[in-house]
């Protein structure tokens, strides 16, 4: 009976031993993406480490990683599949230079593809694989990260939908590809967009916040083991409350990353030693101009705060 | 298949499972977007032996039954409250499957979360029939002087054309830019192929159509009763044809009434004010609902496209200096930031007004909303 939850403990340590601190919700949400086959939508603000999940899960088990990035304008083309046009043409051209090399010049030949032809340049051989088609018929079963789907557009949920539900791909001039393995489907968003719902019930649904001090730490040291103890406490402690203030771009666990990184490489161990290094680092934190002058208008975030 | 070794585990998952059914009925009711998948794959979880354990339960049940943040959220007091009645409460780890047995139905439980919820009865709006007024009266007459339900319709309809026009402009300039497209060789080389390759029709591509966002936060306080519905109305419809749109109401509380298109029906809207309204009559809380908006919300909904409009008369519960840093937050994050003030219309030009004086140099645009000549000048804002 507890098989699910020892298997949901073992990938949370599993994870943990590759450097990503996923708590026990997320670790059940992977596990049920798992035993259900179902495709898992991560939501969450930026830089919280939904994208590092897919990388992690295809790290742990050893699964190649294949990547949709998102954009507006994102169509099936770049998506699922295309033609290889250039090859077409060639194909067709090569055609119809044997039919006069055959003395047996048709202008209507030459202009128009046989069916013959059209099939041949119609098939597998000019298929060009774009990343849902390449998860669907990787030989090894792959992590699909679908990243930051809500930049795309509605219409290209539409696309998605049979992937998501059936695992499967119509070409219509080739057929149906079915998946040889069911790839573990991560879609991660940022709620730029609101998704449809039609996309949401195809999925398990997980909603990751920005971390608490203890598992921000965690998080710190188990990335950055160099860094010591004082200096860890502080930059949680400073992002925490920084997270706390109105900000246009609010710092995530891969700023916080950033400038811990950035004071170990200044030989910085603790904060209250070298003030200074705050603003020199604070480009790893804030983002934006406003933001800027929010920080060092008010230099302590208690004041920022208030 | 059962057998007969697991027969008692058996019943047990029945009883689980019926309790199950009660949940998912709740959540429904709570507007969840749970459909057949989504139980089915709650209802796999359960059987495969999660229902030992309630955090494991929990968790799991949660990444099956929610579809959205704001699902995620409710989530955890809903399971909470209608799992409770299952089991012992100093049993924290466990269900005792002897223990379901004796709870009541899980129909208690929803009761009471439906008796959570406030009845809009008290609410309809009664309107007295005193005849018809022309457009151009009408469009000059203040909301709270419109009693004839017949020039109620004629304005309701008039904010609908409104909502209409702003869409029809804001299409045209769409349609303005997609004069010289860019050249797609790629799709121009695929309709290349069925001539052999001599390109004689070129492809362009599709502009990307940028729609305004707009973030309404409505005042449906007591004091803005008058004017809450046809602001409501006109939200309503400001979200239907620009559907990267988000409501939220405040009254003592702040709420979310809308996103974009998933939930523009009018009965809609008023569920989810009814569901909300036991804070009517408590007075308006707006810097707390401004801080609620700006911890929770703003930074889903808000960015540096969109508008944030607000209706409301700016009557708060607590003194204005406590909302001008909620204001302040808000305007750093937006674009532009729009206050409508329906009572406007009844002061002078320049008259003191000391609650919204302190809050004008964060607002781009401070403007009445009292009549509908007002709303058509806000529509020019809007277009900006």
């Amino acid at each position: 009976m507890h098989t699910h939850i020892d298997a949901q403990a073992q990938l949370q340590k599993n994870l943990k031993a590759i450097g990503y601190v996923a708590n026990p919700s997320l670790a059940a949400s992977l596990h049920l993406m798992d035993v259900l086959q179902k495709p898992l939508l991560i939501e969450g603000e930026a830089g919280v480490g939904k994208t590092e999940v897919a990388k992690a899960l295809a790290e742990i088990h050893q699964a190649p990683l294949i990547r949709l990035q998102c954009y507006e304008g994102l169509d099936a083309q770049h998506a699922l599949y295309d033609w290889d046009y250039k090859r077409q043409l060639l194909a067709i051209q090569m055609s119809n230079a044997r039919h006069i090399d055959d003395k047996r010049p048709n202008a209507i030949a030459a202009e128009q593809p046989s069916s013959h032809l059209k099939s041949a340049v119609y098939s597998e051989d000019f298929l060009l694989q774009r990343p849902l088609l390449a998860a669907i018929r990787s030989p090894k079963r792959a992590v699909l990260l679908i990243d930051e789907v809500d930049r795309a557009d509605e219409e290209f949920e539409a696309l998605l939908l049979e992937v998501l539900s059936d695992f499967q791909i119509s070409i219509p001039e080739l057929g149906t590809f079915n998946a040889i393995h069911k790839p573990w489907v991560i879609l991660t968003s940022n709620a730029v967009r609101e998704l449809s719902d039609a996309l949401r019930r195809r999925c398990l649904y997980h909603y990751v916040d920005y971390p608490s001090a203890a598992a921000e730490l965690n998080i710190i040291k188990a990335r950055l083991p160099d860094i010591t103890n004082t200096l860890a406490h502080q930059v949680v402690e400073y992002v925490q409350r920084l997270r706390q203030s109105h900000l246009r771009k609010t710092p995530g666990v891969a700023e916080s990353l950033d400038w811990s990184a950035a004071l170990m490489g200044l030989g910085v161990n603790d904060l209250t030693s070298s003030p200074e290094a705050i603003e020199t680092t604070l480009a790893c934190l804030i983002k934006t101009r406003q933001d800027q002058e929010l920080v060092t208008r008010t230099p302590q975030v208690d004041d920022a705060h208030d | 298949m059962r057998t007969t070794e697991s027969l008692s585990n058996a019943i047990h998952q029945d009883v689980v499972l019926e309790r199950l059914v009660g949940f998912i009925d709740l959540l429904r009711d709570e507007n969840f977007l749970c459909d057949t998948t989504s139980s089915l794959s709650a209802t796999e979880v359960l059987t495969a032996g999660y229902v030992e354990h309630r955090l494991y339960m929990k968790e799991s049940l949660r990444t099956c039954l929610c579809h959205n943040r704001s699902e995620w959220r409710r989530f955890d007091d809903l399971f909470d409250f209608y799992w409770r009645s299952v089991k012992p409460a100093d049993d924290e780890d466990t269900v005792s499957p002897s223990s379901s047995n004796n709870q009541p139905p899980e129909d208690a439980a929803r009761n009471r979360m439906i008796g959570f919820s406030a009845s809009s009865d008290e609410q309809d709006l009664d309107q007295n029939i005193t005849g018809a007024g022309d457009f151009k009266t009408l469009s000059l007459a203040d909301f709270r002087f419109v009693f004839d339900q017949h020039q109620m319709q004629a304005i309701e309809d008039l904010i609908d054309s409104l909502a209409k026009q702003l869409r029809r402009q804001r299409r045209r300039r769409l349609k303005s830019t997609r004069k010289g497209g860019h050249l797609d060789m790629r799709r121009s080389q695929q309709k290349a192929l069925s001539t052999a390759g001599t390109l004689r029709e070129l492809a362009y591509r599709k502009p990307i159509k940028r729609l305004p966002s707009f973030v309404l936060l409505l005042d449906v306080s007591q004091s803005m009763e008058v004017y809450s519905k046809l602001f409501l109305r006109f939200t309503r419809q400001l979200m239907s044809e620009f559907d990267r749109s988000t409501a939220y109401a405040f009254n003592t509380q702040l709420f979310e009434l809308g996103k974009g298109s998933t939930r523009l029906r009018e009965q809609d809207f008023e569920n989810a004010m009814n569901q909300y309204s036991k804070g009517w009559l408590g007075g308006t809380r707006i810097a707390d609902s401004f801080k609620t908006f700006n911890h929770d919300f703003s930074r889903h909904t808000v960015d540096s496209t969109s508008t944030v409009v607000v209706f409301s008369d700016g009557y708060d519960t607590a003194k204005p200096e406590r909302l001008i840093p909620e204001v302040d937050a808000l305007k750093r994050k937006a674009k532009r930031l729009i206050w409508i003030n329906p009572l406007l219309g009844r002061f002078a030009e320049n008259e003191p007004d000391p609650r919204m004086d302190c809050l004008k140099p964060y607002l781009d645009v401070y403007c009445s909303g009292h009549n509908l000549q007002a709303l058509e000048k806000l529509a020019t804002h809007l277009l900006r």
